[in-house]
């Protein structure tokens, strides 16, 4: 196996699926973001979303904090340090290959 | 896949013009300053002098008031509909960086004007709405490019084109000012009704609480 596949293949796999990996770009672009803009960005049902954010969450990866806006419920995600250092290897990663693989 | 990520990124950081309401807050504050320069034209004696020094008042209490409207409206319109986003206020030396820059940009601008200006005396044209005009447009565009919106590269066109019309109009400074304020309140306010009327055409409201997961 090439250098580059082998790189590929040692990707971080919670984050190389395609739902959770939305999830954390979404989340790197901004400081937080509702449960509500991240279910209609991603297209995901509330419960898919919920088990994406329970997995994210228990790497590490992503704050959730459960609070109320006016007598609306709010649940706030953030990305971690960890979620982004991890996040930033992850496109590394990705991109060393994209860049070394012909068209 | 990358694609599609950045796609994700650059919708998320799109999010905070979707629904017009910057439009509107700064349509509202160049209202203000179109008041204010109106008054200042008209007004004279020791009142003037009140006038000329309560310009700084008018923006930081305009703008702290059209800051809280937006914050109001994005709370009742845009967060039930299609929930909320916070973003990052850059700090240190990067956000540093960008002032020191952007103050150069501006300065270099000024400077180029009034030495245009000061050497061609033969020039009679209104010089505030000119650079009023060149800036406005000039963060149009850094607003533009940053997000991607091709509207406010539109804005930025018709900003300086005004400011240009205006200068050379035969008009004195503070009735031009008016004028160029005023004129770019009516643009921003009917680009952000445009905005705002499609956005809530696309995202009608939720019928149940958005956030019950």
């Amino acid at each position: 196996m090439s250098t580059d596949l082998r790189s590929l293949a040692d990707v971080n796999r919670l984050i190389h699926e395609p739902s959770r990996s939305v999830i954390l770009a979404i989340l790197a672009a901004v400081e937080s973001a509702d449960f509500l803009y991240l279910q209609r960005e991603t297209g995901l049902t509330k419960g898919n979303l919920s088990v994406h954010l329970s997995r994210l969450e228990e790497a590490g990866y992503v704050n959730i904090e459960k609070t109320y806006r006016g007598k609306i419920p709010l649940t706030l995600c953030r990305m971690t340090d960890d979620g982004r250092k991890a996040f930033d290897a992850y496109r590394n990663q990705l991109k060393q290959f994209v860049e070394n693989t012909k068209e | 896949m990358p694609d599609e990520l950045k796609k994700s990124q650059l919708r998320a950081l799109q999010y905070f013009f979707v629904d017009g309401t910057f439009e509107f807050g700064f349509g509202l504050l160049c209202l203000l300053l179109a008041a204010y320069f109106y008054v200042e034209a008209h007004v004279q004696g020791w009142l003037s002098a009140f006038v000329d020094v309560s310009l700084i008042l008018v923006m930081i209490g305009g703008g702290y008031l059209i800051n809280a409207l937006i914050r109001r409206v994005k709370e009742r319109v845009t967060y039930p509909r299609t929930g909320y986003v916070s973003y990052q206020r850059e700090h240190g030396i990067k956000r540093g960086g960008r002032v020191v820059a952007l103050g150069l940009v501006v300065g270099g601008v000024v400077g180029a004007a009034t030495t245009v200006l000061v050497m061609n005396k033969n020039i009679q044209i209104a010089v505030m709405p000119l650079l009023s005009g060149l800036l406005f447009g000039l963060v149009m565009v850094i607003l533009g490019w940053r997000a991607s919106i091709q509207r406010f590269y539109l804005l930025a066109l018709l900003s300086a084109a005004l400011g240009v019309v205006l200068a050379f109009s035969g008009l004195e400074n503070t009735i031009s000012l008016t004028a160029y304020y005023a004129a770019i309140a009516v643009i921003l306010l009917f680009t952000g009704t445009c905005v705002l009327r499609t956005y809530l055409r696309k995202n009608p409201a939720p019928q149940v609480a958005p956030d019950e997961h």
